[in-house]
């Protein structure tokens, strides 16, 4: 993969990451990272059976 | 004299269950009658779990637009949660339900695709599912592989009498108008008799009398059943019963049965009839004859199958119930109510018998499964059984239940009932606490059972224990240590079935509760039909602490258990499925290694592009589906309720929910169908953006390379964790070097 083709951040990564306040860079990244939430969980209702149902019969 | 015989709705289908074969056999020997069996149960789950029907529940379900109008509110109470968490699978799967329910009833009942474990997967989903878009037709009503329940409560006969005829809530009025009562007008029977074991045949069962009755009321109604034991006295005393049913059969019925015929018939007075309550229509008193010791089982014929819809059970093989012995030879648990209500008294069919019945119904049936309906393997039995079924070559695999008899089930009485095709069996175990064990009079020693378990399961026998909670004066450390013992031992323990304890007014314990303790019973004062009463002991756990512990049980037996964990459905899925599977396996280690843990699908090269596999369904929705989904089924967890009553909640119960629990604000969430799996995901909009983004022009690493810097890493996890749920697919077509 050419340089050009990849995304700025990934070069500036590579660079040392570019001239900011590095600390306040990271609180916002932290802070982005915090409301991205890959979860994926079954969804079935009462997917897991009653043990007591399954007893009785 | 034309007599037919009735199973009501709702046990479980995945067999026939013995009481009509019984009955039959017994009438057809000793009477002139002509008698006509009808298993309402499975036929009207078959009816129910059809493409015609849930086309129907899907369209009235649909008429409402309810989804819609949830997914618009501000917030959502807990009761809208209830109904946001119904509507929105059903918007998801409705249709490929419909389409998918004749090919998944197919495959439970096709061998070669049942035994696909993945396709049996996909079916046991898709019927569950099938019932729950059934339900929903009917809500609160739930109809499930496991129960019935309603708004009604079946401990309040006031209740029970407004179920049978609120066909807003109890389908199988509408069912027994069209697909039962044609059958018995064309019958056209002088006696039907129906057979109610369980709670949850209560309403089905007085609706069918109902039905009856307008139909013909000069027919003679009479109800029987393990249920009576417990209710049939109180029933009685309801006015409005007597306008359903004419009699009541309390204990086994196979001989009251057949002078009921003769009473019908003119030929005996109602009042010679012994263990039958009925109404003298002369004074309108009731009248409850007296009992009659029960008769000797080895008398009578083998049961007898003939009229049973044989075909219509979602097995793929039949299993057939055979009672060898009726009663318990033990008898002496103090929470158990079986020996005051099966007999009474503890009866053996004989091993020759036994050999016979099983040859009999091999050759009739040509099924070599059979599923030995007994509360106990006694230890002459277990000694004696498993050499006649060899040297008889019945050639069968079985299975049953027995106590942890240490010194009469030595290593090669285990061996001999492996050979014998003994797969399963299934021991009363309750506690591993000494004490407790003492106080229950199990008269079994906790160590030298364990030492029991695991000769029993080194000899290729899968083992089932059954545990109980909450014992009166069990203190949270012995059911810890319960607990702990299981854990330790998980290797020899297939399957636990883990309760809390009840206490059923028909036991020891309930006649003796000072002595455990129980300072307070609580009686619903509305409940005349009541059994199993909540109380306070002074000792031990108190009930809500019971159920913390028994939730603890359930927590860690789904976590270690290969039986409970992920999404097996063998057990799920009730008696037969489990067995049928160990059967064909030969044992638990074939089938834990080639099924239960097989290696799942490789993981996706992450040199290729990857693309989300065909025949997934999403909706995106305004609330999370999850968050939904979790406070349901923690509120549902942590109630205490009788099992004996509905666990739905009451409307009074909605009102107290919807008061203390916090309205959920909206947060979007995606729901994905796997019409291939039958399974539903709910996916975070990060995650179903990751899904979106597999769309066969990327790898895996390029897709994570879409998302922020900061959570690439987290965006690559989720990529694999689609891989693994089998909802993304190599796009070969298209590799990058």
């Amino acid at each position: 993969m050419k340089d050009e083709e990849r995304k700025p951040d990934e070069q500036e990564a590579e660079a040392g990451g570019p001239e900011r306040s590095g600390a306040l860079e990271s609180d916002e990244a932290a802070a982005r990272a915090k409301r991205v939430v890959f979860k994926i969980v079954p969804a079935n209702p009462k997917n897991t059976f009653n043990f007591e149902d399954v007893a009785d019969k | 004299m034309k007599v037919s015989l009735v199973f009501p709705p709702q046990g479980h289908f995945t067999q026939p269950y013995l009481s009509l074969p019984s009955l039959a056999a017994y009438l057809r020997a000793e009477t002139d009658a002509e008698v006509s069996l009808i298993d309402a149960n499975i036929e009207s789950y078959d009816h129910f779990l059809s493409r015609e029907r849930l086309a129907l529940s899907l369209e009235r379900v649909r008429a409402g637009d309810r989804l819609r109008e949830l997914d618009a509110r501000p917030r959502l109470s807990f009761s809208e949660m209830a109904s946001f968490q119904r509507f929105s699978e059903i918007d998801l799967i409705g249709e490929s339900v419909v389409e998918g329910i004749e090919e998944a009833k197919r495959v439970l009942r096709t061998p070669e695709l049942f035994y696909d474990y993945e396709r049996y997967l996909w079916a046991g989903r898709t019927v569950e599912q099938g019932l729950r878009l059934f339900s929903a037709e009917f809500a609160p009503t739930v109809l499930s592989a496991h129960g019935f329940v309603t708004r009604y409560r079946v401990e309040r006969s006031d209740e029970v009498v407004a179920a049978i005829s609120d066909e807003a809530a109890n389908p199988y009025i509408a069912y027994f108008r069209d697909h039962v009562m044609p059958r018995l007008e064309r019958e056209d029977p002088d006696l039907v008799g129906i057979s109610v074991t369980f709670a949850s045949q209560a309403i089905p069962a007085l609706t069918l009398a109902r039905a009856i009755k307008a139909w013909k009321p000069g027919v003679h109604v009479t109800v029987g059943g393990g249920l009576l034991a417990y209710v049939g006295d109180k029933l009685a005393r309801r006015d409005e019963l007597w306008g359903l049913i004419d009699s009541m059969v309390l204990l086994e019925g196979e001989r009251p049965l057949a002078e009921l015929t003769e009473a019908v018939a003119g030929r005996r007075e109602l009042a010679d009839v012994a263990n039958v309550i009925f109404r003298d229509d002369a004074t309108g008193e009731v009248i409850t004859n007296p009992q009659r010791d029960p008769l000797d089982i080895k008398t009578l014929p083998t049961p007898d199958f003939d009229g049973m819809p044989l075909e219509k059970y979602l097995s793929p093989e039949l299993v057939l119930p055979l009672a060898i012995t009726r009663g318990c030879y033990w008898g002496k648990c103090v929470f158990c109510t079986l020996y005051t209500v099966i007999g009474p008294g503890y009866r053996g069919r004989g091993i020759e018998q036994t050999v016979a019945d099983i040859r009999a119904l091999k050759e009739k049936y040509g099924t070599r499964h059979f599923y030995m309906v007994i509360e106990d393997l006694p230890p002459n039995m277990a000694k004696a059984l498993p050499d006649a079924i060899l040297e008889a070559e019945l050639d069968i695999d079985w299975w049953c239940d027995a106590r942890l008899e240490h010194e009469a089930f030595t290593q090669e009485v285990c061996e001999r009932l492996y050979e014998s095709g003994c797969r399963r069996m299934a021991f009363g175990y309750e506690s591993a606490s000494e004490r407790v064990l003492e106080a229950m009079c199990k008269g079994i020693d906790p160590q030298k059972s364990m030492e029991l378990v695991h000769r029993v399961r080194n000899v290729g026998i899968s083992v089932t224990l059954y545990v109980m909670v909450g014992f009166p004066t069990e203190t949270l450390e012995e059911a810890r240590q319960t607990l702990a013992t299981l854990m330790e031992n998980r290797e020899a323990i297939q399957e636990v079935s883990v309760r809390v304890f009840y206490l059923d007014e028909t036991s020891e314990i309930f006649r003796r509760r000072e002595e455990f303790d129980i300072a307070e019973i609580y009686p619903d004062p509305e409940a005349d039909l009541q059994v199993y009463y909540d109380f306070r002991t002074t000792s031990g756990m108190t009930r809500v602490e019971a159920r913390r512990a028994y939730l603890e049980f359930t927590e860690a037996l789904r976590s270690h258990f290969p039986v409970f964990q992920n999404t097996n459905m063998l057990y799920h899925e009730l008696k037969s499925h489990y067995f049928l599977y160990l059967a064909r396996f030969e044992g638990w280690d074939e089938l834990r290694a080639k099924v239960l843990e097989a290696p799942a699908g490789g993981a996706l090269a992450e040199s290729n592009t990857v693309r989300r596999r065909g025949g997934l369904i999403r909706r995106e929705l305004s609330f999370d589906r999850s968050e939904i989904d979790h406070v349901l089924g923690r509120t549902d967890s942590e109630a205490v309720r009788p099992r004996y009553q509905s666990d739905i909640w009451t409307a009074e119960d909605l009102r107290t929910l919807d008061r203390e629990t916090e309205a959920l604000s909206p947060q979007p969430s995606t729901l994905v169908y796997d019409a291939a799996t039958g399974e539903v995901h709910c996916f975070s909009p990060a995650a179903a953006e990751v899904l979106e983004r597999c769309d066969g022009t990327l790898t895996p690493a390029q897709v994570a390379d879409q998302f922020p810097r900061e959570v690439r890493a987290d965006a690559m996890e989720c990529v694999r964790a689609l891989g693994s749920l089998g909802l993304l697919e190599p796009n070969t077509e298209e590799v990058v070097s």
